[in-house]
């Protein structure tokens, strides 16, 4: 497997720990380091039935990682860690710039201890700059990185996705920093600092809006269901149907035209009106070039077309007739889809002893039929005798003298 | 010697519109030599969509297509004719370490190009396919594309108001589209940085739809466990509160129409207190009812309102230094306009300018992850259709310039 063969300490918070997920789905040993109280990020929600101690967010993205305590606040705790820092790759971290640096533990100081170490930090706003001391949250990195202006009702303030994303977005763009960085060290033994900034990976999720202000002037107001593909008109992505919504654009040209033939000959067989629709040149007509009292006409006709079926209905009309229109899912219809098409990715935790198992899903990306994200996410300090001991070859007793100073 | 850490990496990137540009973006802003192969028969969408420099169409003249492909070479080659796809293959077996493409599955297999067929022959080839669904499953051939991604796994669902219908996330409600290009380019980096550490290729086969569903696992899982159907939620946080989006004065440098907003979350009492301490401590403020969490969720809107008619007085750029100086998160709603002077961004050169021959000056964005040791490099603008044709059939394919003249005149050069 692609990444088997390295080792990261990943002491990422929620700020992050997708990173790690990721890593760990192509087989890298992850160690997630907690201090003994546990990660911040095991009280993410949602929880399952409403017990804080039970995160469905930690159990999805710790998912394949070993998991350790140690406490960074005690010398010993630093010492320990510096000795997992020899014995590993690199290190990937979310806490606030200049924290690290105040244990001593940056990468400056952890280059001494190994010298072709990779450390990777993620943060809302990088390492320097006017920002780098700002607070944030998921809904203040979503309007600094210019995603909330563009998304909402128009009558009513941005709005944010509802499930965080931010976090998530900067952890795997930390993922690709984390790969340059061993590449490089591969090929020359050199490691680095990799500074990952949220704000900036939300401003790469924009679409081609940039582009509309540089080259077009153009400032891209937030619509709603609708949207501007071709930066003109607004055309209709969301529409309703009998019980809820579907995502379908009508579009010509080469990315189009035969779906929405396709549409078209459905409608007729239904004996559904839509002489209008077919008489036009669609193959003649891309993003650009539609013009908006035709597109009244025709989503006129559409709607009325749609608001006759059921989502379910709709998409297994999509899947035969091939059609460019996808069900605006809710999370337990995505999680019929998961049991439809990726079987192979859910998973039960199953802990002896513990509460009841919780689900999570396996790796991004499938290359084989074991990867280390088929196992569950660890319990607080659950390798903590497999790494001291067995990795670096402290002893059981010093080990019980460490926890007994705090260390562990 | 560039210094860039994927220096003399070869990719024959055959993708088009979106998530496989972006992509490759990555593997050429850190280095790479990136090739796309693509055709004057069947443009890339995005070189037939707007933004338009001087608003006239043309292939070398949209902003879109210039975004995702600055720093790459580009060859015109028609994979319709026989001699076209010839020539592809060559290129791969003989030129590239990666080959990355994004059409639907099975249409890189019935050129032949396809992983197996090319691996027979290279086995040491690491190639990228993303497809909606991946190859392994019954709805393999399903055609898709980023408007439709989103929705299907559910982030559409979860974007708006929960007395409302659901918005696009985003501009044009692609969202994914954006996201999953850093999972892609990760997967290509651990197979390159595998094969340099094995000698061996992979086969990166990512299904859109199960990358998709890492950015949404813990809601899914909630249904799944607890039978609990996550809803839009505006922006209500039941931890946080104020938490919202609210209106501001205009700045002096804002187009016509922008609005004006600001985000602002509390986390805690403390932050609740430095609030209060930002506006004067008005007395409204002061009553009980605003005093905890869970009291201010109960009156949430009357509380928004009262902000907001604070909120207006102030630029949101003035507001956010103020409250931030206070240790309150927050932060300028940005337009695509404003994001440009940014403060921070600029800081970190996130949007460099470049210049192409049609195209004339842009700017373009740049990775988020700033090595200190091999930093991002932007090399050059987007290519024209077609401009390293030449080049390329002499310098790797070997071709004579009567060879090339001939299969210019045949339409495979196209």
């Amino acid at each position: 497997m692609l990444l088997q063969g390295y080792r990261i300490l990943d002491l990422c918070d929620e700020r992050g720990y997708l990173c790690g997920k990721l890593l760990a789905d192509l087989r890298t040993q992850v160690i997630a380091v907690e201090s003994p109280q546990g990660s911040p990020a095991r009280r993410q929600r949602p929880f399952y039935r409403g017990d804080s101690g039970s995160s469905l967010s930690w159990t999805a993205y710790s998912a394949g990682k070993k998991g350790i305590t140690i406490n960074l606040a005690t010398g010993k705790g630093r010492e320990l860690f510096r000795l997992l820092v020899a014995a590993s790759d690199a290190v990937v971290e979310s806490f606030p710039p200049g924290y690290m640096a105040s244990l001593g533990l940056d990468y400056r100081s952890l280059k001494q201890v190994n010298p072709s170490l990779v450390m990777v930090s993620i943060t809302p706003f990088g390492q320097s700059g006017p920002y780098a001391r700002y607070k944030a949250t998921d809904l203040t990195v979503n309007a600094l990185g210019g995603f909330l202006y563009m998304t909402g009702d128009p009558d009513r303030p941005p709005v944010r996705i509802s499930f965080p994303q931010a976090w998530l977005i900067a952890g795997a763009a930390a993922a690709v920093g984390t790969a340059m960085a061993l590449f490089h060290r591969t090929r020359t033994g050199q490691g680095q600092h990799v500074d990952v900034s949220a704000q900036a990976a939300v401003a790469r999720t924009l679409d081609r809006a940039p582009a509309f202000w540089d080259i077009g002037g153009q400032v891209l107001e937030r619509a709603g269901p609708m949207a501007r593909p071709g930066g003109g008109t607004l055309r209709r992505m969301l529409w309703p149907c009998k019980d809820g919504h579907v995502s379908y654009l009508m579009l010509g040209g080469t990315t189009g035209s035969r779906s929405l033939r396709a549409l078209i000959a459905w409608m007729d067989e239904e004996g559904f009106d839509a002489d209008y629709i077919k008489d036009l040149p669609w193959e003649e007509m891309d993003f650009t070039a539609i013009p908006p009292e035709v597109l009244r006409r025709t989503d006129e006709t559409l709607g009325r077309f749609f608001s006759k079926y059921t989502k379910a209905q709709l998409w297994q009309q999509a899947k035969e007739r091939r059609l460019l229109l996808y069900p605006v899912s809710t999370p337990s219809e995505v999680f019929q889809h998961v049991k439809e098409l990726s079987p192979h990715l859910l998973h039960q935790t199953g802990e002896p002893g513990t509460s009841e198992p919780t689900s999570y899903l396996g790796p991004f990306l499938t290359l084989g039929p074991q990867t280390n994200s088929d196992r569950r996410a660890p319990a607080l300090g659950e390798h903590n005798e497999e790494v001291y001991e067995g990795l670096l070859g402290i002893p059981r007793g010093r080990l019980r003298w460490l926890k007994a100073k705090g260390a562990i | 010697m560039t210094g860039l850490p994927l220096e003399g990496v070869r990719v024959a990137d055959f993708t088009w519109v979106a998530m496989g540009p972006m992509t490759t973006r990555y593997l050429a802003d850190f280095g790479a030599r990136v090739l796309r192969i693509e055709s004057e028969t069947r443009p890339d969408t995005m070189r037939t969509s707007p933004p338009f420099r001087d608003k006239v169409p043309g292939p070398n003249r949209s902003g879109a297509f210039a975004y995702w492909n600055a720093g790459k070479e580009s060859i015109a080659l028609n994979l319709k004719s026989p001699e076209g796809r010839h020539l592809a293959r060559r290129l791969v077996l003989e030129w590239a370490d990666v080959v990355v493409e994004n059409f639907t599955a099975g249409v890189m297999e019935g050129w032949d190009l396809g992983y197996e067929a090319l691996a027979k022959e290279k086995p040491g080839l690491v190639m990228l396919s993303l497809s909606t669904f991946g190859r392994r499953n019954h709805l393999s051939s399903q055609p898709g594309y980023g408007p439709l991604l989103t929705p299907l796994v559910g982030v559409t669902h979860l974007t708006g108001w929960p007395d409302r219908a659901p918005v696009c996330p985003g501009p044009f409600g692609a969202y994914l589209d954006f996201v999953l290009p850093r999972m892609a380019a990760f997967a290509v980096l651990s197979a390159l940085d595998h094969q340099a550490r094995t000698g061996r290729g992979a086969y990166l086969d990512i299904s859109q739809f199960e990358a998709s569903l890492q950015m949404v696992a813990p809601p899914v899982m909630a249904m799944a466990d607890d039978g609990v159907e996550a809803n839009r939620a505006g922006y209500h946080d039941p931890d946080m509160v104020p938490h919202g989006v609210y209106p501001c004065r205009r700045e002096r440098d804002a187009a016509l129409g922008e609005e004006a907003w600001i985000a602002i979350a509390v986390e805690n009492e403390v932050q609740w207190r430095a609030l209060k301490d930002a506006m004067g401590n008005p007395l409204w403020a002061e009553d009980p009812r605003f005093e905890t969490v869970s009291e201010r969720t109960a009156c949430e809107e009357e509380l928004d309102q009262r902000l907001s008619k604070w909120t207006r007085r102030y630029t949101a750029r003035r507001l956010m230094v103020r409250l931030q100086r206070a240790g309150i998160p927050c932060g300028v709603v940005h337009s695509n306009r404003s994001l440009f002077s940014d403060a921070q961004l600029k800081h970190r050169g996130h949007f460099p300018t470049v210049r192409g021959p049609e195209i004339g000056e842009h700017r373009v964005d740049v990775p988020e992850s700033l090595l200190s040791l091999t930093p991002h490099r932007i090399q050059r603008s987007a290519p024209l259709l077609g401009e390293h044709t030449y080049e390329v059939c002499r310098e790797i394919l070997g071709l004579v310039d009567m060879e090339i003249a001939k299969l210019m005149e045949k339409g495979v050069l196209r």
